[in-house]
């Protein structure tokens, strides 16, 4: 019988009944529900299934769950929680840039690039345009948002350096641009 | 596009509408939408709305649900179509509510392809919006005992201005669902329009960044089971014998069912049923169709065009024209097999009980999933619900209804919900490949460099052979020479000729463009060559072969010159054509038109060479395609188009060794990264107030662009998709 693993998911503690070497993204999926983290390859090469791992962003289907009880595990679930303001419904700031900007199209990658563009802005709150495409490199879009989401990086990196999350659409402008 | 195609392109159009069922998560994630946008349905409307057609619904509250009957993928239609028919009902935005439509016999067949989903919706959704606000209008102006003509409507309100009286379009849906409908209602005009020509936010932006929108594969019901399917290795291999011990005694691993083409492996989680998929041993005999490979299809495609094919064109005298040509030039091109990867890999939910199967697919093709489920289950099509979902792209792969039959297949043997699931392997090992092609083109110039003839044979298994019980590959078979048939030069002895071949190892589906792609890069890496030939600049070349503003007749529609001159021109200005590029780089130009679509296009691709790698720096693209619903949408589904075209460009193929695919996933198979990803500049140029297509038409045109400018930069003339690191080696 598979032994259960305690793993700490967006500051909660889950008990994971699986074989020691199922990787955390079907963990997360299946086991626990979140399908927020996505499957695109199962291979580490797009980076749909992407989550933050102590803060570092990391591939989750390349991940073993034996491995990783006492690590902090951040999903998209926990993203805005984890923003700091206490209120689960208040987006991080970048994934309130990448509503404002309207970066997404199918979505389905979205949510790996939010994970690594969160990231990389932890670590690097100012990227260059060559160092955002380094980092994100690991994250395929087939839709070809790709020019939308360095944009969008810039801005939540001046918008998180002024410190004050904004909504740029105020009230009663019918949602446009 | 085949008659296919086309016939399933129209039916979706007649009656379109997409479908999503959104659950209570993703009611909360709406919670999170920007003040005035439209939001995703919660659930179903109350009771009491009133429904004046298939489309819109108005609830007591103010509330007013729009159904959509196309699918979203990416390219924004669960936005873009609910804004025609709100613009046309004056309904407030920020109460409408989007529904998925489900495939019920009220909203028709649905299928979602062709670029065909806002140019087909225009007039059908405009039409129901206009009959609603007409029957609101009477319903007001009955209670007011005035006339109708005196009442206008804004915002959802009824306004009698004489009075100063007004009424809300909640408050009426009682009684306007008394009123009679007219049959054919006025509509407005460009400058009335009010939501149509506005960026209003993607209404599943909210949900998407929260990580609450579902896809196919987020889908979860009572009792599910997660199954994964062991397929033939080639098309009709025969299951000879399989062994599932070492399966089943993997943690998870509930059993295993035979299917005539494949083995499933059920389990309590998707992990599992991988690795008893990957446990499984099954013995095939890979039958005839194993002696092909990739060197053997080409082969027979240019044997094909060595010869007369079935003519699909012929005007003027092209042999004379040609014999008698100054200057002769000839060139042969080809492109390769290709795979869709989609980021959402394949899957299906389904359930079968009491005779109905209930499906819950990622799919552009509801109406084609229920009547191929329904035939493999032996019900009839009415037993058969398909719920259609969120997908992780489509791109003409989910136009196939393969993943929902083996769900239905499935979900009957187990008597319990089952979600089949696809890897990435088998996503790309078992998809319908976009079909190769073998172009052999020839041309003569005369001594003042005008084209006096053009000759274009093409030869392609197309997926149209597959999908004729009786096809016969000694007829003229449209598909193929969609794009070539209809070259947009005006060019006095025109032949254009087509050959296919059946019985592939692997099936060959459609990909976004469709032929026009393939036939466009050889149209205009051939143009190019000719101005070279003639020694023309490729610009003016080009403007001189689209003079003349009275249309084209290509046998089976009209295009209109005047239209892909100005974005030709427009695209030349705005890349700086004729001023120097950057050190280090070169321009190519195209131009192109998706006659089906009714969309012209011109890009100019700027590209270097870094250490012997092609390096695409810039593309500027001039697009009209009619009036433009939602620019921004419209703008990244333009960017998106040309990102798939250069994913295209470099290193895309799939190559077969004794009847089997033999790529995997995305390290062998790539796809265009951001570090590749160039400055992308879209102009929108409309030349008709009717949308034409967007989704696909700028995808053809940017192969070319990148090919002309790499010869401008280089010298070097390529004629084969894709560009491999080889290319410019040595």
């Amino acid at each position: 019988m598979p032994k259960a693993f305690a793993l700490l998911i967006n500051g909660r503690q889950f008990m994971v009944a699986a074989p020691a070497e199922q990787p955390l993204l079907w963990a997360l999926r299946d086991n626990l529900g979140l399908t927020g983290t996505k499957f695109g390859c199962g291979a580490g090469l797009c980076g749909a299934c992407t989550v933050h791992v102590d803060g570092v962003a990391m591939r989750s289907c390349q991940l073993q769950v034996g491995h990783l009880e006492g690590k902090h595990i951040t999903t998209i679930e926990g993203l805005a929680a984890g923003s700091g303001t206490g209120d689960s419904r208040t987006p991080h700031p970048v994934q309130q840039v990448w509503l404002e900007l309207g970066v997404a199209q199918c979505g389905y990658c979205q949510v790996g690039q939010i994970m690594s563009a969160t990231a990389l802005l932890a670590s690097n709150p100012h990227p260059s345009d060559e160092e955002i495409d380094s980092s994100m490199s690991g994250n395929i879009c087939r839709c070809g948002t790709y020019n939308t989401i360095r944009k969008a990086i810039h801005e939540s990196a001046r918008r998180m350096a002024e410190g004050k999350p904004r909504h740029a659409i105020p009230a009663g402008s019918g949602g446009q641009r | 596009m085949s008659i296919a195609r086309r016939e399933f392109l129209a039916g979706g159009a007649a009656g379109l509408l997409v479908g999503v069922f959104f659950n209570a998560p993703l009611a909360r994630a709406a919670q999170l939408a920007v003040p005035g946008s439209a939001t995703p349905a919660a659930g179903d409307p109350p009771t009491q709305a009133w429904a004046p057609n298939a489309w819109v619904q108005v609830a007591p509250n103010g509330d007013i649900y729009i159904w959509v009957g196309k699918s979203e993928m990416g390219q924004g239609v669960r936005t873009a179509l609910p804004q025609i028919l709100a613009d046309e009902m004056d309904a407030d935005w920020s109460r409408v509510r989007v529904e998925q439509a489900p495939t019920l016999p009220k909203f028709g067949p649905m299928g979602t392809g062709g670029s065909t989903s806002v140019m087909g919706s225009w007039d059908p959704l405009r039409k129901a919006g206009a009959q609603a606000r007409l029957a609101l209008i009477g319903a007001a102006a009955q209670r007011w005992r005035v006339k109708p003509g005196e009442c206008s409507t804004f915002n959802s309100y009824v306004i009698h201005s004489a009075s100063g009286k007004r009424l809300s379009y909640g408050e009426l849906a009682e009684e306007a669902a008394r009123q009679p409908l007219e049959e054919s209602p006025a509509l407005k005009g460009a400058a009335q329009r009010t939501l149509v020509g506005k960026s209003l936010d993607r209404v599943d932006g909210p949900a998407i960044v929260a990580g609450k929108a579902q896809y196919g594969i987020d889908v979860r019901r009572p009792n599910m089971v997660f199954a994964a399917l062991e397929r033939w290795p080639v098309v009709e291999a025969e299951l000879l014998s399989y062994n599932d011990s070492a399966a089943r005694r993997i943690p998870g691993v509930l059993q295993t069912v035979k299917l005539p083409h494949a083995v499933a492996v059920i389990a309590t989680n998707t992990w599992a049923a991988f690795e008893g998929q990957r446990a499984l041993k099954v013995r095939w005999n890979p039958g005839p169709r194993a002696l092909q490979s990739t060197g053997s299809i080409f082969a027979l495609m240019h044997q094909s065009v060595r010869q007369p094919g079935n003519v699909a064109r012929d005007e003027g005298n092209e042999e004379g024209a040609f014999q008698a040509a100054s200057k002769k030039v000839e060139a042969v091109y080809e492109t390769p097999f290709l795979a869709h990867v989609a980021m959402e890999p394949m899957n299906c939910t389904a359930e079968v009980s009491n005779g109905h199967c209930t499906l819950w697919a990622p799919t552009q093709n509801p109406t084609r999933v229920q009547m191929d489920v329904a035939k493999a289950l032996d019900i009839s099509p009415d037993k058969v619900l398909v719920n259609v979902t969120l997908m992780g792209g489509g791109f003409g792969r989910r136009l196939e209804s393969d993943y929902g039959v083996e769900a239905a297949l499935v979900a009957r043997a187990l008597g319990r919900p089952v979600q089949v699931i696809w890897t990435r392997e088998d996503d790309v090992r078992h998809d319908a490949f976009r079909p190769p092609t073998v172009h052999a083109l020839r041309a003569g110039i005369d001594g003042s460099g005008q084209v006096v003839s053009w000759r274009h044979r093409v030869s392609s298994p197309t997926p149209a052979a597959q999908d004729k019980k009786h096809f016969d590959a000694r007829k003229l078979e449209g598909s193929v020479v969609d794009g070539a048939s209809d070259v947009h030069y005006r060019i006095p002895a025109i032949r254009i000729e087509q050959s296919t071949h059946e019985d592939l190892p692997v099936r060959v589906g459609w990909l976004r463009g469709v032929y026009p792609n393939q036939n466009g890069f050889a149209n205009e890496v051939f143009v190019d060559e000719l101005a070279a030939a003639a020694g023309q600049d490729p610009f003016e070349f080009r403007r001189g072969l689209l003079a003349g503003d009275e249309p084209i007749d290509t046998g089976h529609g009209k295009l209109y010159p005047a239209r892909l001159r100005r974005v030709l021109e427009l695209a030349a200005e705005r890349a700086g054509w004729g001023t120097p590029p950057p050190k280090g780089r070169a321009r190519g130009i195209s131009c192109t038109v998706l006659d089906w679509a009714h969309t012209y296009v011109s890009q100019v691709a700027e590209v270097s060479l870094e250490n012997q790698l092609p390096r695409v720096h810039r593309i500027v693209a001039v697009i009209d395609c009619g009036t433009v619903v939602n620019p921004e949408l419209a703008r990244m589904q333009a960017e998106s188009a040309i990102i798939f075209g250069l994913s295209m460009t470099f290193d895309q193929a799939v190559t077969i060794r004794n009847g089997e695919p033999q790529q995997h996933n995305f390290y062998d198979f790539p796809v265009l990264r951001m570090p590749q990803a160039p400055l992308i500049e879209i102009h929108f140029a409309p030349g008709s107030d009717r949308p034409g297509g967007l989704g696909e038409p700028p995808v053809a045109g940017v192969s070319p662009a990148v090919f002309n400018a790499l010869f401008a930069l280089t010298g070097k003339r390529l004629r084969r998709l894709p560009i491999t690191a080889e290319d410019f080696q040595g």
